[in-house]
């Protein structure tokens, strides 16, 4: 799952980074690596066990839906 | 500009058509049965009610601001710095949607049609397609909808006429057995799924007459409402309150009812092709706002580059964050609708009465 999500990291990097580079637009290349790499930390989350953002948000509020909800 | 497609009313009416009924249609109908019982319908009605007036603020805060849309005019109102903090809130909800459609959308072809392929090829085949329609730009996504968004209000009607026959109305007996307490958070839970049609700020200002807006709404959410209440009441009226409960895509089952004289039947797959393309182009509409709103918040010159990094973003969230089916209902269940509704019901609030407070408008005005 990790391996897999870097390859297609990269590959995206290559294919969306290359007319960015070209085009010297800095900012989107910025933003283009922070939601790779976002994606590649979360896979790696996963396989080390840790909580992702997601489980860690619904430890949080599911008792309050169950609370108001059956 | 960083957008400078053009949508017709029309299309806008069936966009938000299509967000409603592909996000509604999936698991949120035994969700809502398990919540309100045979009151579903009212809990339908009631969060139709709700969304309308929810919608009377977001078409006002369109006109107020022409040309922009939530993210931009969160910046307008509240300034540079906090008005980034909370307009990249919408962007972030349209991902984590994307990612629940994704996983739910994934779930159903899986269960359904390919229970021996893996989970994550069903769901990166998928993302493949939706990251080459946001990728076309909305437009694109608004034209297909013009042609998938009637054939999927068709096929209900067809379905409602085939399956009334055998329906019986007696199942729908006793109503409002534990009181109106039960419909109300019932309604409150149908109107964080309606609610997903904030997505109309982002399209307003896209729209060739932008005082439209609540008008698209109001049409989009009746005809949702309609849908999501059809299936609520038929499948309460043909398997009976205690077995549909217990059935994880009600309307996949419904369709599988149809019989015609032993001639039409198996009907399930023509309604998983419509319901399927629909999920995609919701998905691909969420990917696209997440997009533009990124590109927006960051002062970036386009947000195309931004599409397919996205795609593989919230396909890591779907899989990632989620064990298995139970965990994703629990979430779509408990945890959702109390995000939602603190997205899309109080944000806008504070982003109202800081705009009246502070007497701000859009530059244009």
């Amino acid at each position: 799952m990790v391996v897999t999500s870097i390859i297609i990291g990269i590959f995206l990097l290559f294919i969306e980074g290359r007319n960015l580079i070209k085009q010297k637009e800095w900012k989107e290349i910025v933003v283009v690596i922070s939601i790779i790499c976002l994606a590649i930390v979360l896979s790696v989350f996963q396989s080390l066990g840790f909580k992702t953002p997601l489980q860690i948000i619904e430890s949080w509020i599911t008792p309050l839906g169950k609370f108001i909800m059956k | 500009m960083l957008e400078k497609g053009i949508i017709s009313t029309r299309q806008f009416v069936l966009m938000l058509f299509i967000i409603i009924t592909s996000f509604t249609s999936l698991h949120v109908p035994a969700i809502l049965i398990q919540q309100a019982g045979r009151d579903s319908w009212l809990a339908v009605i009631g969060g139709w009610f709700l969304d309308v007036l929810l919608a009377i603020i977001y078409g006002y805060l369109g006109v107020r601001f022409p040309g922009e849309n939530f993210v931009q005019y969160s910046m307008t109102i509240l300034g540079k710095y906090v008005g980034r903090i909370v307009g990249i809130m919408f962007p972030i909800f349209f991902l984590l949607v994307c990612a629940l459609i994704q996983r739910g959308l994934s779930h159903l072809i899986r269960s359904a049609f390919l229970p021996e392929t893996p989970f994550e090829v069903i769901l990166l085949s998928g993302a493949l397609i939706i990251g080459f329609a946001a990728r076309k730009g909305i437009e694109v996504i608004a034209r297909v909808c013009e042609v998938i968004g009637p054939v999927y209000l068709l096929s209900i009607i067809l379905l409602i006429s085939f399956i009334l026959p055998i329906s019986e109305i007696n199942k729908m007996k006793p109503q409002l057995e534990e009181g109106f307490p039960t419909v109300l958070v019932g309604a409150f839970m149908i109107l964080t799924f309606y609610g997903i049609c904030i997505m109309m700020a982002m399209f307003i200002p896209l729209n060739n007459k932008i005082e439209n807006g609540f008008l698209a709404k109001f049409i989009a959410v009746s005809m949702g409402a309609f849908f999501v209440g059809s299936v609520v009441v038929l499948s309460i009226m043909v398997f009976g309150y205690d077995e549909v409960k217990n059935i994880a895509v009600v309307g996949y089952s419904l369709t599988r009812m149809v019989n015609i004289g032993n001639f039409l039947e198996r009907m399930g797959i023509i309604w998983m092709m419509i319901a399927v393309g629909a999920g995609i182009l919701a998905s691909s509409m969420m990917v696209w706002a997440f997009s533009l709103g990124i590109a927006q918040i960051s002062n970036l010159k386009t947000y195309k580059p931004l599409i397919c990094p996205t795609v593989f973003l919230s396909s890591i969230i779907a899989i990632t964050s989620f064990d298995n089916h139970a965990e994703h209902i629990r979430f779509t269940h408990y945890t959702y609708p109390i995000i939602a509704a603190s997205v899309e019901s109080g944000l806008i609030f504070l982003l109202f009465f800081m705009a009246l407070i502070l007497k701000k408008r859009g530059k244009a005005l």
